[in-house]
């Protein structure tokens, strides 16, 4: 079962448009919840602050509904913030069953959620149902010419009980690059945070960190930086004077090595065959 | 057999905590009224289409808070309620013709959208049965469309927006969003814009003149010679 | 029957027979009625032809006119003012255009005034309730306009003048329908979500005594779908609405007999308010909740004929107001919600009106009068009509037809008032009928305009200042309005008042104010030795106490 959050459906449409087509091509089957609210971005801290994760815990019931009739308990999602939200207040109603019990209670038209379903990153999914291998196999124009930064943002790794991966040395992204025959350049700040939602409040500070991420993976060598949230993306692409480079997400370099050109965006795709060396397609 | 020949059964009921004893049957407004209130605010149309009479109530010990329009909800023994005959809420002005079609116009004149905790406060509380909270989901991620059409059957009564802990108006935002899709999504009546153009060229105004011209005999034949469509 | 059925055991014995007869039915087309059958169904059995109803006007510009008892008593009435308690020197409101009435009509007319260049702060609306309360809001079914190629003005003319009798006032009529199409794209451009498919073609319906599908609907809230966008729209441009002010006499010059404002009562606040306008337009709508022979109604709660007492009594002429317009499918069962509106569109989706038996008794698509009165015939005449156990009685409306015919789900799509309404209750129409009976609608007659929406007097002359729209106006509809005309006069009389009443004020100052007309009245009054217990307008109907406890209709004792 998929979840895409806001983002995916407004702002981010490439990022969801090249996933699903990337996760058919690796033979994962990604559906859509059919009925499904805002995660509420952002996991509450304030220990009794039991509203802020209704939202979240319903997402769970409708796939935890969803799931009888697909027969999986396993709920994907493509936004790093969503995952996050959704992974943590899974963990979180897991042991407390107290707050469990008051948000089920609350939420009296619907069916208690019982803890059942599992909260994915797409990229888990992309690393443990279809391996490395895979990817390698599926990849009909490899990206050798493309020196790629991965940026994995925060909100993917830490905390790090529900992390995808070691939260100071990762390098799952870096493997599904080199899979798809591109170099992977593991810059020091790739896993630094993109200053997330300081970018409403003052712009200043959102460009400044953008602009030292961008600085250090020229510096390092890179000539394209991979994202895997919509937000970092916004704020890696602000425009910064004296470090420009493109920005993409990373299953848009997916789907280009894969060979499906047509989901890509027009502008992406002409960036990623222009660093190939390639004519524009 | 009239009512007032049966022995008509009681309940007891509380309007603002007083207590009346009204026959069992009859609907919150007419009950109010045989108690021997007089409406100014809180009855319109009487038929549910309105929403002036928005009310709230519990029955008896339970702790449970329901909604309804009075004039279509039957009283019961214990209903402890009052009327909520108006919502505090300016209406945003907005030229129509001057703005874009898309969800963050809706977000733009009405940001607090974005506060929505989806507790579905909203959805329970409304007395058409409309999913409210997912019509407001559906602005936050761009869905025009779908707002429109979860949102159609909203009576504006405003209790949903009393009750929101995020403190959106929800039927004006509604209004805003339907009057977008109206507007510049659904595609336009091209047979309609023909004939405004014939008329405006005058092509029946000769016809038209004979006609209101004519005997009524004259026109008893042609009412009664047309042919029907079926 | 599979499901559980709220429907009491003698009631369900006759929904089997309605279920039995169904299949043979759906094939079955009841045939059309000759105009001899037609002229005695009306005769012996609609409640317009009752003799004991009505009586002639003693008094004013239409002595004579012939109107319903109801109507007499409050047009025969003494004002609820004594001018010398009120003091015109001190003006409240004044405004160029005084919009008295807050439906559809008074909307429409605000925004072509403003359209026409009249500035929003100098146009006024004063509604008895909240702006938008108004029988507009609950109208169901639809709209008319000959927009499509197979249909024309011609045709929608001929329609309306059948359906009204020939007593409608051509002129009127063919305002009416020419400007019917203009309408609908005015609406459609405001952004009102009518029903299209697909390619954005309108989908239109069948309406009773309409000879082509042109009825433009919004599933089956069109009133208040329209209603609720010219109140966004009116809003939205600034113009000023003051609500639980309802005028409770208008005001003339003394010399001229212009119209020149309004006395205004706040019914919370209990004030009265002086509101000069330059132009006055009357929007007041109908009179349902005078109840006219006991019948229930349609009509929201201030629906009780102010406007017409107010414009008699400044020399208004009135017409057609011994055609009371009983909508022939008013609920009949459960008691909460009798009278209230079952929209013709049912029968427009392929519905049929069946009796006790389970048989057809009229082709469900005359014109309203004609099938209210064959329903009266069927429950009191034949007794074939279904008992309640309150003893209202009724028909059956065979709306699981439109299942069968349209596919499932068609009710809860196109239906979804009637669905809620009745779902409320516990009844589910799309898998049992539901049960009606005629519900008094709609003021067929009124103040008589010209095609400028002016006024006129008793010799046919406008009455200076003085304009009037919508329902509290007679002679578009003759005797008999059709479905979705009314949506239509609304809309298109209010554009013209509006634009005539902002045209008016260019060359004029404002007027005088006085209430010398109040005076000469109350004389006539006194002459024709009216009671003086009996006053006018009625403002609010009265149902403290056991008035509110439904009423048997007293109609045709056996």
């Amino acid at each position: 079962m998929y979840f895409p959050g806001c983002t995916l459906k407004t702002t981010a449409v490439n990022y969801e448009e090249t996933a699903l087509a990337v996760a058919s091509k690796l033979g994962i089957e990604l559906i859509e919840l059919e009925r499904w609210n805002c995660c509420g971005v952002v996991f509450n801290l304030a220990a009794d602050s039991v509203i802020h994760h209704i939202g979240a815990v319903r997402d769970l019931i409708r796939a935890q509904e969803m799931s009888k009739k697909v027969n999986d308990n396993r709920l994907v999602t493509l936004c790093s913030m969503c995952y996050n939200v959704l992974k943590r207040v899974n963990e979180l109603v897991k042991i407390d069953s107290e707050k469990l019990k008051t948000m089920n209670e609350f939420m009296d038209e619907e069916e208690n959620y019982e803890c059942g379903i599992e909260v994915l990153h797409f990229i888990e999914v992309i690393r443990d149902l279809a391996g490395y291998e895979k990817v390698k196999e599926n990849t009909a124009k490899p990206l050798g010419g493309l020196k790629v930064a991965p940026f994995y943002g925060c909100t993917l790794l830490r905390p790090k009980e529900i992390g995808i991966d070691n939260p100071e040395n990762p390098t799952v992204l870096e493997n599904i690059i080199e899979s798809l025959g591109a170099e992977a350049v593991s810059f020091p700040y790739r896993i630094k945070c993109c200053s997330a939602y300081d970018v409403v409040y003052d712009k200043k500070i959102a460009e400044n960190r953008a602009k030292e991420i961008k600085k250090a993976a020229i510096r390092w060598g890179a000539n394209i930086i991979a994202t895997t949230c919509p937000l970092c993306h916004y704020n890696l692409s602000l425009p910064t004077r004296g470090a420009s480079i493109p920005v993409v997400y990373f299953t848009e370099l997916m789907a280009y090595a894969f060979g499906l050109e047509n989901v890509l965006n027009p502008e992406v795709r002409k960036v990623i065959s222009s660093l190939l060396g390639e004519g524009v397609k | 057999m009239s009512n007032e020949e049966k022995k008509l059964k009681m309940v007891r009921i509380y309007i603002m905590g007083k207590m009346y004893e009204v026959p069992e049957g009859l609907t919150i407004m007419k009950a109010m009224e045989y108690a021997g209130y007089r409406f100014i605010r809180g009855c319109g149309c009487r038929g549910g289409f309105c929403g002036a009479c928005a009310t709230i109530y519990r029955i008896g010990n339970d702790y449970k808070l329901y909604t309804g329009l009075a004039c279509q909800t039957t009283v019961q023994d214990g209903m402890y309620l009052v009327q909520i005959p108006f919502v505090p809420a300016e209406k945003p002005k907005y030229n129509i013709e001057k703005l874009r079609p898309t969800a963050s116009t809706v977000l733009y004149i009405f940001p607090e959208i974005t506060r929505c905790v989806a507790c579905n406060t909203c959805t329970k509380s409304c007395p058409q049965n409309l999913e409210v909270m997912d019509a407001i989901q559906s602005l936050i991620r761009g869905d025009l469309i779908k707002a429109a059409e979860l949102s159609f059957d909203c009576i504006a009564c405003g209790i949903c927006s009393m009750r929101c802990p995020a403190e959106i108006v929800h039927y004006q935002v509604f209004q805003l969003v339907r009057r977008l899709y109206g507007k510049y999504l659904a595609k336009k009546a091209k047979h309609l814009e023909e004939r405004v153009n014939e008329i405006l060229q005058g092509k029946y105004a000769e016809e038209l003149e004979k006609l209101t011209k004519m005997s009524v005999e004259e026109l008893k034949k042609l009412y009664q010679s047309r042919e029907i469509e079926t | 029957m599979a499901h559980e059925s709220v429907y009491p055991e003698e009631m369900r014995e006759s929904i089997e027979k309605v279920e039995e007869t169904r299949d043979r039915r759906l094939k079955e087309a009841f045939r059309r009625i000759t105009p001899e059958e037609k002229d005695e169904l009306l005769r012996k059995w609609h409640p317009d032809f009752r003799p004991e109803g009505k009586r002639p006007l003693k008094i004013g510009p239409s002595k004579g006119l012939v109107v319903p008892h109801e109507v007499a008593d409050l047009i025969e009435a003494y004002p609820l003012i004594d001018p010398s308690q009120i003091d015109l020197s001190r003006i409240d409101y004044d405004v160029d255009i005084l919009i008295i009435g807050g439906g559809g009509a008074g909307a429409s007319a605000a925004l072509w005034a403003h359209n026409s260049g009249i500035p929003a702060e100098r146009i006024l609306i004063a509604t008895k309730l909240r702006f938008g309360d108004a029988n507009t809001k609950m109208a169901q079914g639809g709209i008319q306009a000959a927009d499509r190629p197979n249909d024309s003005p011609i045709l929608h003319f001929i329609d309306v003048m059948g359906g009204g009798h020939y007593a409608n006032k051509p002129e009127l009529v063919k305002t009416l329908v020419e400007n019917a199409p203009f309408i609908i794209k005015w609406l459609e451009d405001l952004g009102v979500m009518f029903d299209k498919d697909e390619e954005g073609n309108m989908i239109e319906l069948p309406g009773g005594g309409t000879c082509r599908k042109r009825l433009h609907a919004c599933k089956d809230y069109t009133g208040l779908e329209i209603m609720r966008v010219l109140m966004d729209e009116v809003l939205n441009r600034g113009i000023k609405v003051i609500e639980f002010s309802p005028a409770i006499e208008l005001l003339t010059d003394p010399d001229t007999g212009r119209v020149t404002g309004a006395v205004l009562w706040n019914l919370e606040t209990k004030e009265y308010y002086i509101a000069r306008g330059k132009a006055v337009i009357l929007t007041t709508g109908g009179f349902g909740r005078l109840h006219i022979q006991n019948f229930p109604t349609t009509n929201h709660y201030g629906a009780t004929m102010d406007g017409v007492v107010m414009a008699y009594r400044v020399g208004a002429r009135l017409r057609d107001l011994d055609a009371t317009q009983y909508h022939p499918t008013g609920a009949a069962y459960p008691e909460q919600i009798v009278g209230l509106l079952v929209t013709e569109k049912v029968r427009g989706l392929g519905a049929q009106l069946v009796n006790v038996d389970g048989e057809q008794f009229i082709y469900p698509l005359e014109p309203r009068d004609v099938v209210a009165a064959a329903i009266i015939r069927e429950c009191y005449g034949r007794n074939k009509g279904v008992v309640t156990p309150t003893g209202m009685r009724g028909v059956w409306l065979d709306t699981p037809m439109i299942e069968i015919i349209h596919g499932e789900g068609t009710i809860k799509k196109s239906l979804a008032a009637i669905y809620r309404m009745f779902s409320r209750f516990g009844i589910d129409p799309t898998k049992e009928p539901i049960l009606v009976f005629p519900t008094l609608h709609y003021m067929n007659g009124g103040v008589e305009i010209n095609v400028n929406a002016q006024v006129l007097n008793a010799k046919g002359e406008p009455i200076p200042g003085f304009f009037a729209a919508g329902e509290v106006c007679g002679g578009v509809h003759g005797k008999n309005r059709l479905m979705g005309n009314s949506l239509l006069e609304i809309t298109v009389f209010g554009r013209i008042a509006g634009i005539s009443a902002a045209k008016y004020v260019q060359n004029v100052e404002p007027g005088k104010l006085s209430l010398k007309h109040i005076e000469r009245y109350v004389e006539m009054l006194k002459e024709a030795k009216i009671p003086e217990t009996r006053k006018s307008p009625m403002i609010l109907p009265e149902y403290r106490g056991e008035k509110v406890l439904s009423r048997a209709i007293s109609l045709f004792k056996l």
